[in-house]
């Protein structure tokens, strides 16, 4: 076993915070693990005998959205869900959205480069992957058909109102991604007749940025609603190889941002709402190295998002009918040197772009059934040129897939105690239009000759049963139990891609089927005026899980060495034993203390890899830390002084499928401190790893350590 | 809101300041061209087989963007091989010998592509002088050379005396040995190296290893893609033609060798050209190695 070990230089002023984390996450390991269960099994009868009237002015209580469709309290939903509030999101020491998410439960957040990270991966409940995980904005899918990533960096903080975590499978709602959970980035809606506000920031690696927002509510007339925002963000970035290691070629991950965004809509008198939203992002990153290009190597993204909402009443029943798309226009150059000392320059130029339509209704059909039903058509589409100008290769790949859903659901109130929800939805999917173009390849790209194919059409159907009973035990105390599924659809580049990886040759497979995961589940909610705690043991089985497997051909590489050729497909299964406990209190009126544990173990219990050497089964998957803790305290008075402190612990993983290489654990610390004066001026401080602590991400580069961030906000 | 005309400016330009930048790339095609200097072939030939003549390239952007491909293309007969060299430049300046090989007609095409890949190429053609004749060649059918602590077999070859000799006696013979087959324990395994292959003094000892020798033939490899029946079949040096390469760009070591590989070879100082096949090898560093010898009379 290889350990990927920091630069010792690095350690000498954190050697005392990775002690506290080592034991801080063993003894939570075994500790929390079985206060879960026990909180499960024992509350029904011990607390439900204790109960506290306890009626301060602190509600925990929130509304819900996206676990049902419907609005509903959190506490009533039969499931774990989590919201971060508007006041979260704008006291929190994040340069991000996804950083916020590091607060729940169960939600790892991998964003080792800080701002300058190319990708965040956003992952729940055991799973890796950011395919694996729903993360919908405004209701509108951000996962692309054709990876499966999320670019988290489109979407600007200051924009959004609440995010919505629904844990666990909820593709019975959802349909695909959404095996290890859900996560819903609802916009702000304008609260005043007219406001505004402008923000700007100085930090560490040269980094500034600004950020303005207009919004109004019923101006010019009544009934309008609008916001127009727009941020910056430029920084020279940092060096991620050890120092030790720099050569000539390593430079700082630059990067420059903009993004815009506009609302417009308008409320009729009925109820009725009419909405058109526009997101704009352009992102230039360097990638770390540059060998004779000025700019080095580096990926340009412009993002567009379109969505259209109407809400309206249709009898009892509330409607929404929903339209959206998302396009992204992707380009990269690439630059390398080989071990041969030979010089490789590409350009990729990607368009993707995701459109669909969705229509739910939902009401109550009479005293005892609450009804969801709808039906969502999501397209994606990929073109892909690969332009290798230091050969001769040309290689464009292409295709489209169509999901169509139909769902419905029953929120069946049995009795006053108990409520059943059934649901299902059933996914048709279809795979076309794929093709495969290379011209003039050489050793570089490593086919063998043209290629000029096309793919034919494939087709499958996902069902997505979920059955779940909740028990209200009192008005504080409720408990439930739950059978959910949900699947991740192939990707366009799994389906219609083929070339080079690291370990040898990738062949597009367009019968690639979706990944199905079935989740067992008991929980608790407990509520009371200051207190609000949520538990929940989980077991999962994953079937169809995809895997690359050896064809038993071979291809050989530019330098004579015989490397295997694979095809992904669905050859694996897993399993996920896992527990998690959130604690929200409000101490003070001023005050609120969280913490969150979770523990995960997912494991691989059967493969079929046509690899006898490399048999995965037993092993862990790859980047999945077993124990992740987060704990938080706030004091918020606009009077004194806000601050916000948190302490996210995430321990050792895996950095590989053969579990060989183990990363190393690591907590951090950030803060914020920030001032309000007379209401229109906000100063404030972010601190991210204030303590400095270095650790090695998977590709063993390194975190851009402690970086500060100076801001002044003007409302007006 | 009376401050957000002014705010909305501020932010505005901003934005302009710190705008991403558009790659536009030129439409000006490179110039690539052969060296018309003397010594330098820069149009159609006539040459004798083996005769060897020497190819200039000089190549720039002409303004526009940088050059990131060079590539080679040979042509001869139903036979082809395409070379790609990355660079990044705005000028190139390359020379190479070519030998003239056992086809009628060679074609050598020489290509230059820029960032925004626009190609220029320009080409010249070999033709086989009618009077050339194959000459027939030295067949030694087994040649045993042992490993540097194999006391049963020596360890050097000389293709002039055609003997082998231990490495007592190779040091007294240091201007006929051409080839040393030793066991490299540091990745290489079984290794053929000629005396000037800078061979490490662990592997002889410091009394008579090639690194204290006066004299160091040095003669450079280059593994092919024949197969064992095409070596089988050669009696004339059609194949040893055929498979030559530049003895500027050839090795001084072949290394990892395992039965049935076949190796073209050129002596020391672009000397006579020859092949060579494994015929069995016991890789260990008291071990043997049996080689089958095609070379130049």
């Amino acid at each position: 076993m290889v350990k990927l070990f920091v630069v010792r230089s690095f350690f000498y002023s954190t050697s005392l915070w990775s002690v506290r984390v080592v034991w801080f996450g063993s003894m939570l390991k075994f500790s929390l693990f079985i206060f879960v269960i026990l909180f499960n099994i024992l509350s029904s009868s011990l607390i439900a005998q204790n109960e506290t009237t306890d009626s301060a002015n602190y509600k925990l209580q929130e509304v819900i959205v996206t676990a049902t469709r419907t609005e509903k309290l959190v506490s009533k939903v039969a499931g774990n869900c989590e919201i971060i509030s508007k006041n979260e999101i704008q006291n929190s020491s994040v340069n991000n959205i996804d950083d916020l998410l590091k607060s729940a439960g169960s939600v790892y957040v991998n964003r080792s480069w800080g701002i300058f990270s190319k990708n965040s991966s956003v992952t729940m409940r055991g799973l890796n992957s950011s395919s694996r995980t729903l993360v919908m904005l405004d209701g509108i899918p951000m996962n692309k058909l054709s990876g499966g990533a999320v670019n988290w960096h489109a979407i600007n903080p200051d924009d959004i109102g609440k995010i919505e975590i629904v844990k666990g499978p909820v593709s019975a709602l959802y349909g695909g991604n959404a095996m290890g959970g859900t996560i819903n980035m609802i916009s702000s809606e304008p609260d005043k007749k007219a406001s505004g506000s402008i923000k700007i920031f100085y930090g560490d690696h040269n980094t500034i940025g600004t950020s303005l927002n207009l919004s109004g509510k019923d101006s010019p007339i009544n009934g309008f609603f609008w916001n127009i925002s727009a941020f910056t963000r430029k920084g020279d970035g940092y060096i991620f190889i050890p120092e030790e290691s720099i050569t000539q070629y390593d430079k700082p991950l630059y990067l420059t941002e903009y993004g815009l965004n506009g609302k417009l809509g308008y409320k009729f008198k009925k109820g009725s709402k009419v909405s058109f939203n526009y997101h704009h992002y352009n992102e230039l990153r360097g990638s770390g190295d540059s060998f004779f290009e000025k700019d080095g190597s580096y990926e340009k993204i412009i993002t567009g998002i379109y969505t259209l909402n109407y809400t309206s009443k249709i009898g009892k029943f509330n409607s929404t009918l929903g339209a959206f798309l998302y396009s992204e226009k992707y380009f990269n150059q690439d630059e390398s040197m080989n071990n041969f000392n030979e010089y490789r320059l590409l350009f990729r130029d990607v368009l993707k772009n995701d459109y669909g339509i969705n229509w739910t209704v939902s009401g109550k059909f009479n005293e005892k059934n609450t009804i969801t039903t709808g039906f969502e058509i999501r397209n994606g589409d990929v073109n892909s040129d690969e332009d290798y100008k230091t050969s001769t290769d040309f290689i464009n790949y292409h295709g489209n897939l169509s999901l169509y859903g139909l769902f419905v659901q029953d929120d069946f109130e049995i009795s006053q105690k108990f409520n059943l929800v059934a649901g299902l939805r059933v996914d048709y999917a279809r795979f076309y239009n794929g093709s495969l173009f290379v011209t003039e390849p050489s050793s570089v790209t490593g086919y063998e000759g043209d290629v000029n194919k096309k793919f034919h059409e494939s087709n499958w159907f996902a069902y997505s049963p979920k059955l779940a009973l909740k028990y209200s035990i009192s008005e504080h105390l409720s408990s439930y139990i739950s059978y959910s599924t949900g699947f991740m659809p192939p990707k366009l580049d799994d389906l219609c891609k083929s070339g080079k990886i690291n370990r040898g040759f990738k062949l597009a497979n367009p019968d690639l089927l979706p990944e199905k995961l079935k989740n067992f589940e008991v929980g608790a909610n407990y509520n009371l005026n200051k207190l609000s705690t949520k538990t929940s043991v989980y077991y999962s089985i994953g079937t169809d899980f995809q895997y690359f497997a050896k064809t038993g051909e071979v291809i050989v590489a530019a330098n004579g060495e015989e490397k295997p050729i694979f095809i992904r497909k669905n050859i694996s299964e897993i399993s996920i034993k896992g527990a998690e406990i959130e604690l929200k209190y409000n101490l003070h009126k001023h005050i609120q203390v969280k913490a969150s544990y979770s523990y995960n173990k997912p494991t691989i219990t059967k493969y079929n890899g046509n690899d006898s050497l490399n048999d995965l089964t037993g092993n862990t998957l790859l980047e999945v830390p077993s124990d992740m803790f987060f704990g938080g305290f706030s004091y918020l008075n606009e009077k004194i002084i806000n601050f916000d402190i948190s302490y996210n612990y995430i321990s050792a993983q895996w950095a590989d499928d053969e579990n060989t290489i183990e990363l190393e654990p690591y907590g951090l610390v950030n803060i914020r401190i920030s001032k309000d004066i007379k209401k229109r001026f906000n100063f404030y401080i972010d601190i991210q790893n204030l303590f400095n602590k270095i650790y090695v991400d998977r590709k063993g580069q390194l975190p851009p350590g402690r970086f500060s961030m100076l801001g002044i906000k003007v409302n007006f | 809101m009376r401050y957000a005309i002014r705010y909305i400016t501020i932010f505005i330009s901003l934005i302009l300041l710190i705008q991403c930048k558009k790659a536009q790339l030129s439409d000006v095609e490179p110039i690539i061209s052969f060296k018309t200097d003397s010594g330098f072939t820069f149009s159609d030939k006539t040459l004798k087989l083996g005769d060897t003549i020497k190819v200039g390239i000089i190549a720039n952007s002409a303004d526009g963007e940088n050059i990131t491909l060079f590539n080679t293309k040979f042509f001869a007969g139903e036979q082809s091989t395409s070379v790609d060299s990355g660079l990044n430049s705005s000028e190139l300046n390359y020379e190479r010998q070519i030998i003239k090989g056992i086809s009628e007609k060679e074609t050598w095409i020489f290509m230059v592509k820029n960032k925004a890949g626009l190609r220029q190429e320009i080409s010249i053609n070999l033709f086989k002088d009618s009077t050339s004749e194959f000459i027939n060649i030295t067949h030694i059918p087994k040649v045993i050379l042992g490993a540097q602590l194999n006391n049963n077999y020596g360890t050097a070859w000389s293709s002039s005396l055609d003997s082998v000799f231990s490495i007592t006696k190779a040091y007294t013979n240091q201007s006929s040995i051409d080839f040393l087959y030793f066991y490299d324990f540091n990745g290489d395994e079984n290794t053929i190296s000629s005396p000037g292959g800078n061979v490490d003094t662990s592997i002889y000892g410091s009394t008579y290893s090639p690194s204290y020798w006066s004299t160091r033939n040095t003669t450079r490899f280059e593994l092919t893609t024949l197969t064992v029946q095409e070596f089988d079949n050669s009696y004339n040096d059609s194949l040893i033609y055929a498979n030559t390469f530049d003895y500027a760009s050839g090795k001084r070591k072949s290394k990892n060798l395992k039965t049935n590989d076949i190796y073209s070879f050129v002596l020391n100082n672009a000397g006579k050209k020859g092949l060579f096949k494994v015929l069995s090898v016991d890789g260990t560093t008291a071990g043997k190695i049996e080689l089958e010898i095609k070379i130049q009379n």
